[in-house]
């Protein structure tokens, strides 16, 4: 799939986005003569219908929406110079679009020649639904090329040792938002007080979010001879990787949040960021990707080991 | 944090990291306090065994120069500083002397690293 030219793949992830609206009208073609005048839309869990329409204006109403989102896709799709953001918009588009496409088949295919009341829908369809709308937004998301960064990065420092062939070299730093991590810790407080006093269910909801403010309060970062990988939270995973041979050019900045869409994990704009906090961090331009920001303490000296392991990499593979 | 180690050095590499960690300590750039990174981050990015970091941490920890506690990782102690400072200028001051005697025999930075190597 990497050698496919983008042109291909964008006409694939087109096609994917079109074979929605196309599927809801063959169906409808196909099936429309055989359909009562109303069909059951809604089911409860036992399986039985407990909501009626009329087939026509049901699947209109919803056929437009899956056309226009599908429609926003392709523009995406055929506009996409910055597609490091447009691919996420494109496969979400896509996402939903197959989604409604799905229900509107499950409803109208079953509903010829059977008596609406009779129709039974098992409660785990729901999920087959997900199911399909998420392996094509997946889909799509794959086929769709990666798009490269534009902006040219200050590389630099440049390194004040050269590392010999056999040695192993490493960098590890970190950084910490200590606001964030106040603010985690409050909200999960927040939150497990007022579900202890009044139960409500949104709590549950601001202590997930305390959780993953606190979780982004802290970025642990690794440059090696395999490249550099960052992670939040205490635990190794989830964790960013870049590895060595997809790094054009590294330098160490000032990271301004909102040039990079906020804080936290953003895709945007300029490219990829792992924001915890404004300052000093790494900008780095791949190969086949958008730029990726890291904000660390003392990102010279990380800058410094990356350029001197492209150094060495680059000689070793001269001499090949 | 950088740290740096040669496999093919006969120094062993729980040695060679924990000098690296104390030459940072005696040169300042890890002050008291400071926390070391987790151990299981070094021994990635080295492609070493974690045990063999642990193992340097546990020797930094019996010189006093780090605290290692349990779900808090190694620190730097207070002491350490003072306890580095006091090696690390009394190796200097025996590389100046090394050098001045080199200089005295004629022997050339590469010829004095090559007799540095031989004796063990």
């Amino acid at each position: 799939m990497s050698t496919t030219a983008p042109v291909a793949r964008r006409i694939g992830a087109s096609v994917l986005l079109a074979l929605a609206p196309l599927l809801v009208l063959v169906c409808w073609l196909v099936a429309h003569d055989d359909l009562p005048a109303r069909v059951a839309t809604h089911f409860g869990l036992d399986g039985r219908p407990d909501g009626f329409s009329s087939p026509g204006p049901f699947t209109l109403v919803i056929g437009i929406v899956i056309l226009i989102l599908s429609g926003l896709g392709i523009n995406g799709v055929a506009l996409g110079r910055r597609l490091a953001t447009v691919r996420i918009a494109v496969a979400l588009a896509g996402w939903t679009s197959w989604m409604l496409t799905a229900v509107v088949l499950s409803v109208i295919w079953p509903a010829r020649n059977v008596a609406p009341a009779d129709i039974r829908q098992h409660w785990l369809s729901t999920f087959v639904v997900l199911l399909v709308a998420s392996v094509v937004g997946v889909l799509i998301y794959r086929i769709l090329p990666p798009g490269e960064g534009s902006q040219v990065v200050a590389a630099g420092p440049a390194p004040s040792y050269t590392l010999r062939p056999g040695e192993r070299a490493t960098w590890v730093g970190r950084a910490r938002s200590r606001k964030l991590l106040v603010t985690g810790v409050a909200l999960v407080l927040v939150g497990a007080l007022t579900l202890l006093l009044w139960g409500r269910p949104f709590s549950g909801f601001v202590i997930f979010l305390g959780l993953v403010f606190g979780w982004s309060s802290e970025l642990l970062v690794r440059v090696d001879g395999r490249g550099i990988t960052a992670h939040f939270g205490p635990i190794g995973w989830p964790a960013f990787r870049t590895p060595l041979d997809r790094i054009k050019a590294v330098g160490a900045q000032e990271i301004e949040p909102t040039q990079w869409g906020g804080w936290g994990y953003r895709i945007g704009r300029r490219g990829t960021a792992l924001v915890v906090r404004r300052g000093p961090g790494l900008v780095i331009s791949r190969t086949g990707a958008a730029d990726l920001a890291i904000t660390v303490d003392d990102a010279d000296q990380a800058a410094e080991l990356l350029n001197a392991l492209l150094a060495r990499d680059s000689a070793w593979r001269d001499l090949r | 944090m950088l740290v740096t180690v040669d496999p093919g050095s006969p120094v062993g590499l729980a040695d060679q990291i924990a000098a690296a960690i104390r030459a940072q300590i005696a040169a300042g750039s890890l002050a008291a306090g400071d926390r070391l990174p987790p151990a299981r981050e070094l021994a990635r990015g080295l492609d070493v065994n974690m045990h063999t970091v642990l193992r340097a941490f546990a020797a930094l920890q019996s010189e006093g120069l780090v605290e290692v506690r349990r779900g808090r990782g190694a620190q730097v102690t207070e002491s350490a500083a003072g306890l580095q400072s006091g090696q690390w200028a009394e190796l200097v001051g025996l590389i100046e002397q090394v050098r001045r005697c080199a200089d005295r025999l004629g022997l050339d930075e590469l010829q004095l690293l090559d007799q540095i190597r031989r004796t063990r």
